[in-house]
């Protein structure tokens, strides 16, 4: 279902959104995919009884139990491992990956197994498996505790990526991750977790697993965001209308496979376009948007794009130097204000 | 392979056209001859179909936009490139519609980025810019860029008053200011841009003109035989397609390029007709060996065309020579001013009685004078003079005995 249907059910009172936190959206998710499918069962670092480093597992163990509530040893290569293993002999594994940036230990099992698994058997096998990873900075964890790790699998084929920035997303594309029958990498932010939204619980807020989402109109500058990223981007162009600045802000949400329409639709209207991530801007997504646009749009363009990132060092672990490496809410206005030139 | 489909110049007089609306989408297979999209130009609403087999790239101009003649419309890429492009597998970025679209836009870009006419000093703009400066024919180094590092974007253009072509210049242009309403703007446009091209004729074309007085009482006997589906200019057609044959000088047109006349390749005629909106000349298209009977209601679609404002693509192809039947009205004979681009007109003055010498007799026999104007460069007197007694031939001997 898509987040417009959604939306019309919900006025019409056929769904009822609830509030919920990021964290809360993230563990109903798991639990209501449990209840719906047996198969369905969840592995990572203490995510049983104490419920999760982050808290993402809110109440799972206590309703399921040890055995589809299982906590690993910390080995992400095994484990990992284990899920594609479990994947393809039935089950539905679901994987906690504590922070993102411990992608880099099961490397390996995710890009020469799980990605090629279907590919290889000729078609034949799915390897039907979710990892969760939870990354992100601002939050003084230091560079190898802070990283979203979104473009480090992005050219590898076999593989969905999608990115929750809202407690809605969270709850819908997990949903949507455990029943798809290929592997899913599905990443969340750490800064978000704590973060309140309105939420549809239920098989209404499934959410696809497709497209980019335009998440607020504007006529003068497209500005893709992921992440942490998409409600800066939102207060910017906040900042911005007030300044008599149109921002159109769009939630790249799927980062792989990449399905530029939404933003080519856009960038035809506004003719120009800001990406920001959260990591460094070189292999990041937002070269590939970027690419996207030229091709696609290229003549509709009316500024060079800008992309905004993290500087070409890791994340500093001093807080000053931290929060000036993440790109704040004033960069982004100012980056928009910059595409934009006198010409407004 | 692709091939860009570009405004093509339909008429002498066009210099751009309104894309009315696209039949096909992006990505859509195509195959030759298929309705693509129909424009419409300063006098008539026409279809535009695919020069060949293909997928369908994005259109360049949207429905409601005006371009330049040469303009690309949109790429059409044969089936054997698209093939090669869309072998991505089911999770890579772009699946195989998408890699095709992409790579249709980067051929759409780079022709769009070929018909640039910058020379000189590059000026900063955007993509965005160039494209509609182009679109508008406005010079963007006449222009001081607002956008990033002087950049010239959108709005510089939009804030430039600059008037895109020199017809809109002038008096005439504070004329259109002053139109009442789009009609009849667009009716002093066309008689605006007649009159241009008229003007242009008669300084460029060196011209001399032939006549000869036809009897035409056979014409009108076998006419008389056909109750209102043919009419004479049927019959002047017909005798046009026989001294083309006779003379095929009269199918070549010049080229001022290149500087010698070429053989168009087909006997193609225009007829030119009063209309609402102006003269129009739709054009007969390969009536060489045509019958009369065809001729006639080939003729009947092309005039009723013409007064609808509605000429399909066939009826705008090229012509080498224009009829200019004046047979129903006032004047015993005129010459008639060259098309821009052809080698002749055919103009007939009124049908009327005519006392004259006929097998060592006085006789009262009807008749009209025809005029053949044309082109020195591409014809002489001679063969001028030929083209006539043929026209003569046919009307007053092979209709007789045929």
């Amino acid at each position: 279902m898509s987040n417009l249907e959604a939306m019309v059910l919900a006025r019409e009172g056929l769904v009822t959104p609830e509030t919920a936190t990021y964290r809360e959206a993230i563990s109903r998710a798991i639990g209501d995919e449990m209840r719906a499918d047996s198969r369905v069962l969840i592995l990572g670092e203490d995510i049983g009884e104490s419920e999760g480093p982050l808290k993402t597992t809110l109440g799972l163990h206590k309703e399921f139990g040890p055995t589809r509530v299982r906590d690993t040893p910390i080995a992400e290569e095994a484990f990992v491992g284990a899920a594609l293993g479990l994947a393809v002999a039935g089950y539905r594994p679901v994987v906690e990956i504590m922070f993102a940036d411990f992608i880099g230990v099961c490397f390996d099992q995710i890009v020469n197994s799980i990605a090629k698994h279907h590919f290889m058997s000729g078609g034949r096998m799915h390897a039907p498996l979710v990892i969760r990873a939870i990354g992100g900075g601002g939050l003084r964890f230091g560079p190898q505790h802070s990283q979203t790790g979104e473009s480090w699998l992005l050219n590898v084929p076999g593989l969905r990526i999608v990115a929750a920035s809202t407690p809605d997303e969270a709850y819908g594309m997990i949903r949507a991750a455990i029943r798809d029958p290929d592997p899913v990498i599905v990443l969340e932010h750490k800064a978000l977790l704590g973060t309140k939204g309105s939420v549809i619980f239920g098989e209404a807020g499934i959410r696809d697993l497709d497209t980019p989402r335009l998440v607020a109109a504007g006529e003068n500058v497209t500005i893709v965001a992921s992440l942490a990223m998409v409600p800066r981007a939102l207060e910017a162009a906040r900042q911005l209308a007030e300044s008599g600045i149109s921002a159109e802000v769009i939630d790249l949400r799927v980062l792989r496979p990449l399905n530029a329409q939404v933003i080519v639709d856009s960038v035809k209207k506004t003719s120009r376009l800001l990406t920001v991530e959260e990591q460094g801007v070189h292999g990041g997504w937002g070269s590939s948007v970027v690419a996207e646009i030229v091709q696609q749009a290229f003549d509709y363009l009316d500024a060079p794009p800008i992309r905004i990132g993290l500087p070409d060092t890791p994340l500093p672990y001093s807080p000053p130097l931290e929060d000036h490496a993440i790109p704040s809410v004033e960069r982004i206005a100012q980056a928009a204000r910059d595409l934009i030139g006198r010409s407004i | 392979m692709a091939t860009v489909l570009t405004m093509p110049k339909l008429s002498a007089t066009m210099a751009e056209a309104t894309v009315v609306k696209w039949y096909k989408a992006a990505g859509e297979r195509v195959l030759a001859g298929e309705t693509l999209l129909e424009i419409e130009t300063d006098k008539a609403t026409l279809t535009i179909e695919a020069p060949g087999d293909g997928i369908l790239g994005a259109p360049a101009i949207a429905a409601g936009e005006v371009a330049p003649v040469g303009a690309a419309l949109v790429t059409i890429l044969d089936d054997g490139a698209g093939r090669e492009l869309g072998t991505t597998p089911q999770h890579g970025i772009g699946a195989t519609g998408r890699a095709r679209q992409a790579a249709l836009d980067i051929a759409r870009a780079s022709s769009a980025l070929g018909s640039g006419t910058a020379r000189g000093p590059r000026v900063p703009a955007s993509p965005l810019a160039r494209r509609i400066a182009r679109e508008r024919g406005i010079d963007l180094g006449s222009l001081t860029g607002s956008g990033p590092g002087g950049c010239i974007v959108r709005a510089d253009l939009d804030k430039s008053a600059t008037p895109a072509r020199p017809e809109l210049t002038g008096p005439a242009d504070q004329i259109r200011l002053r139109s009442a309403g789009p009609s009849w703007d667009r009716a002093l446009k066309s008689s605006q841009q007649t009159a241009q091209m008229m003007a242009a004729s008669h300084r460029e074309i060196p011209a001399f003109t032939l006549s000869r007085w036809i009897d035409i009482e056979a014409v009108l006997l076998d006419l008389s035989r056909f109750d209102r589906q043919r009419t004479e200019t049927d019959y002047l057609l017909y005798a046009i397609t026989n001294a083309v044959a006779e003379v095929p000088e009269f199918r070549t047109v010049w080229n001022g390029e290149r500087g010698h006349a070429e053989d168009l390749g087909s006997t193609n005629i225009g007829i030119v007709v009063s209309t609402d909106h102006g003269l129009m000349i739709p054009v007969l298209a390969d009536v060489g060996g045509v019958g009369l009977e065809q001729l006639a209601a080939r003729r009947r679609v092309a005039v009723a065309s013409a007064r609808a404002g509605r000429l399909n693509q066939s009826l705008m192809s090229a012509a080498s020579i224009s009829l200019s039947s004046l047979t129903r009205e006032a004047a015993d004979e005129f010459e008639a001013i060259i098309s821009p681009g052809q080698t002749a007109i055919v103009a007939v003055g009124r049908i009327a009685p005519a006392v004259v010498s006929r097998r060592g007799e006085i006789a009262v026999r009807r008749g009209c004078r025809v005029c053949v104007a044309a082109d020195h460069r591409v014809v002489d007197g001679r063969a001028g003079a030929r083209f006539i007694g043929a026209i003569a031939r046919v009307l007053e001997d092979d209709v007789a005995t045929g």
